[in-house]
């Protein structure tokens, strides 16, 4: 592995197998995880296990045959268990999900050979198919629980990390719209990626999937699809193609590839698109920062800005705390304020479209008198559920000239906008 | 400007030591907020490269420290040292910066004797009561020529250190002082407060009595002790006793000097 610190890695959890990558700041690219030295093998079982009477676990690409021996004994299906939050009993003890969770993310780091994970690993993205708000939790608790700050700990779906895997190709490739291609077996799935240019941020949206089942027999097989591909295409207005999954192979979609690359659009094929989009994620959102004015609509994306005026000098600036475009499970911030001539704290609720606002007022009632300006206030914001957030405010006294009542104020704000709210401004 | 601040620079790891207040400052907003609340207690300790250099390891703020030690070295003087920082962090906004750079000029050019006063009085709001009654006994040294009036207030403040300290017969003897250059009303009241709380009443009637106080006076100065001490956080002789009673004796030095 050719990163050595700050590493920022994709973690794709599957419901049968998990793949690993990490960024390579020297190609410019995601680079999968090596799992056997030698082998270009990528996946390893969902599979986490405890020796007997030790504290000894194991997940990695070892894992069934380790199964084979009594002295290993298996947790459960650990998405289901997360999933449902449930607990476990494995070897005499009970874990939670989150533990257990945590224990597999431990275990399967290790294939990386990073000797310290803390102090190695800047940030990590998980992605998995379907993502719940359960899930979101149980992934980030458990990766928080092994130690990582929460801003290094990202979640997403295969969705989302198709996001970002298509625009980080070269720009050919996502100047148009770009499908998403699936395959399982003989299942296989169409989704399109749209990009809306009216007017910035300009917005992305991927569109439900269409699926049909395709026959065994190659000529035929390759003939349906095409003609798939055909109708899901309509206008052909596509400039990447992106197909995953098991039961593609372009020895019999000759006629499929040259429907899918008309129009100039690139076609792709691989398993590991999901993870490395989970890689280019971490990537983008730690360090990059390169999509500004994009955002992607997904479904557990905020679409509302919250935030305060600071002051700036002579001016006053916005500060957004609540920001749109980041997932509302990993969209909180934290920051230090000193109040100038206020005791309450003042939050402004913006629509995305900056259409629509509104003032909320939190009073910070109890706040001791003290001089301007020597106040120090901490503030939290995270969002509880895509429609509600929470800001936290704590007195931090002023250093030792004045101490700290570590008083905490709190207020639930909505996300939406709607008359009755509207009317509070 | 009524708002929010944002707090960007952090905490040091290690703090910078103020030594006329035995306080130590840990952040940027700490220091901006003391150096122009306190001007009065701003020393050779602050105008240093003891201070550039914390605020390099601490902070790295290169370019600010870059202007503060071009100023120190060019001998420029407090408000010329102290600029860059203000505002290049926008601590003070350029309006604010004028009227805190005019007031450090002003206090450079007033008597030695006016200087350490302020500093005493910053001082005493610190609760440093002993380096307090020191600035003091400085300035009285010096005061020759400030009239009996800035001579009474340093006597009268030190006094009221002397309480806080629970230093007694010091405190009477410099409340008395007081009294004996001014003959005010207010300074008798003051003196015959501190007998009262600090003597046997027999001693405190015999002064009174000698001063030709009257009886208003003498009862309204034992209706206030008794009030204080009915307060559970206000028994006789504590330091709560002396704040209740001796809370807003402290003469501050006239606002219209421009200080």
């Amino acid at each position: 592995m050719n990163e050595v610190r700050n590493i920022l890695i994709g973690f794709e959890l599957g419901s049968e197998n998990a793949q690993i990558c990490y960024f390579d700041r020297a190609q410019k690219e995601p680079v999968s995880a090596e799992l056997r030295v030698g082998e270009s093998l990528l996946e390893f079982p969902v599979m986490l296990l405890k020796r007997k009477g030790t504290e000894e676990w194991y997940a990695g690409p070892e894992a069934v045959q380790l199964l084979e021996d009594e002295e290993w004994l298996p947790a459960a299906d650990l998405l289901q268990t997360a999933q449902n939050n449930d607990t476990q009993e494995i070897d005499g003890q009970t874990y939670s999900a989150k533990e257990l969770l945590a224990l597999f993310f431990r275990e399967s780091l290790k294939v990386l050979g990073i000797a310290d994970l803390l102090r190695g690993i800047r940030g990590i993205c998980v992605t998995t198919e379907k993502l719940t708000d359960t899930l979101a939790f149980q992934i980030r608790g458990a990766l928080m629980l092994l130690g990582f700050p929460a801003a290094s700990c990202l979640v997403q779906d295969y969705e989302e990390s198709f996001y970002y895997y298509g625009y980080c190709q070269r720009p050919d490739v996502s100047v148009r719209n770009m499908a998403l291609i699936r395959f399982a077996g003989n299942e296989v799935s169409f989704q399109t990626m749209r990009e809306l240019r009216v007017r910035k941020p300009f917005t992305v949206t991927i569109s439900e999937p269409k699926s049909i089942t395709l026959p065994e027999e190659a000529e035929e097989r390759d003939q349906r699809f095409a003609a798939a591909i055909e109708a899901w295409t309509e206008r052909g207005n596509y400039s990447g193609m992106m197909i995953t999954g098991n039961g593609f192979s372009p020895s019999w979609a000759r006629r499929s590839i040259k429907m899918m690359s008309r129009g100039g659009a690139k076609v792709f094929e691989g398993g590991n698109l999901f993870v490395k989009g989970a890689c280019w994620a971490a990537y983008e959102k730690l360090e990059n920062h390169a999509f500004r004015g994009r955002i992607y609509l997904g479904p557990n994306l905020i679409q509302t800005t919250v935030g305060i005026d600071i002051i700036r000098g002579t001016t006053q600036k916005f500060f957004p705390l609540i920001k749109p475009g980041i997932n509302w499970f990993e969209n909180a911030a934290e920051v230090e304020l000193i109040p100038e001539q206020r005791k309450d704290l003042l939050v402004t609720v913006v629509s995305m479209d900056g259409t629509k606002h509104r003032n909320e007022r939190l009073l910070l009632e109890g706040l001791p008198d003290r001089p301007d300006r020597a106040t120090r206030l901490l503030v939290r914001a995270y969002c509880t559920s895509m429609q509600d957030c929470m800001i936290e405010v704590e007195d931090l006294g002023f250093g030792e000239f004045f101490e700290a009542t570590h008083q905490v104020w709190r207020l639930q704000l909505p996300l939406h906008f709607d008359e009755e709210l509207e009317r509070k401004d | 400007m009524v708002g929010y601040r944002l707090s960007e620079t952090g905490t040091a790891q290690r703090p910078f030591r103020i030594e006329s207040i035995s306080k130590n400052i840990w952040t940027i907003e700490e220091l901006c907020w003391f150096l122009t609340t306190h001007p009065a207690l701003i020393d050779d300790r602050l105008i240093s490269l003891d201070l550039t250099r914390w605020l390099t390891s601490e902070f790295g703020l290169l370019q600010t420290v870059l202007k503060m030690e071009k100023a120190y070295k060019a001998d420029a003087g407090m408000s010329d040292f102290l600029s860059p920082l203000l505002a290049d962090l926008d601590y003070l906004t350029p309006q604010e910066l004028r009227r805190f750079t005019m007031k450090l000029d002003r206090m450079s050019k007033v008597p030695v004797a006016i200087r350490l006063r302020l500093k005493g009085d910053a001082l005493l709001e610190n609760h440093c009561f002993g380096q307090a009654i020191a600035a003091y006994r400085e300035a009285l040294a010096l005061s020759y020529g400030q009239g009996k009036q800035f001579e009474a207030d340093l006597h009268h403040n030190s006094g009221t250190a002397s309480m806080q300290l629970l230093e007694y017969e010091e405190a009477c003897e410099s409340f008395a002082k007081a009294l004996r250059l001014t003959g005010s009303e207010e300074d008798k009241e003051t003196y015959l407060t501190a007998l009262y709380l600090a003597k046997p009443y027999k001693r405190f009637r015999e002064d009174a009595l000698a001063l030709h106080a009257g009886e208003n006076i003498l009862r309204e100065i034992e209706e206030r002790v008794r009030e204080v001490r009915t307060m559970p956080a206000a028994p006789a002789g504590s330091r709560e006793e002396l704040s209740g009673t001796l809370d807003s004796l402290c003469r501050a030095y006239p606002t219209e000097a421009g200080f």
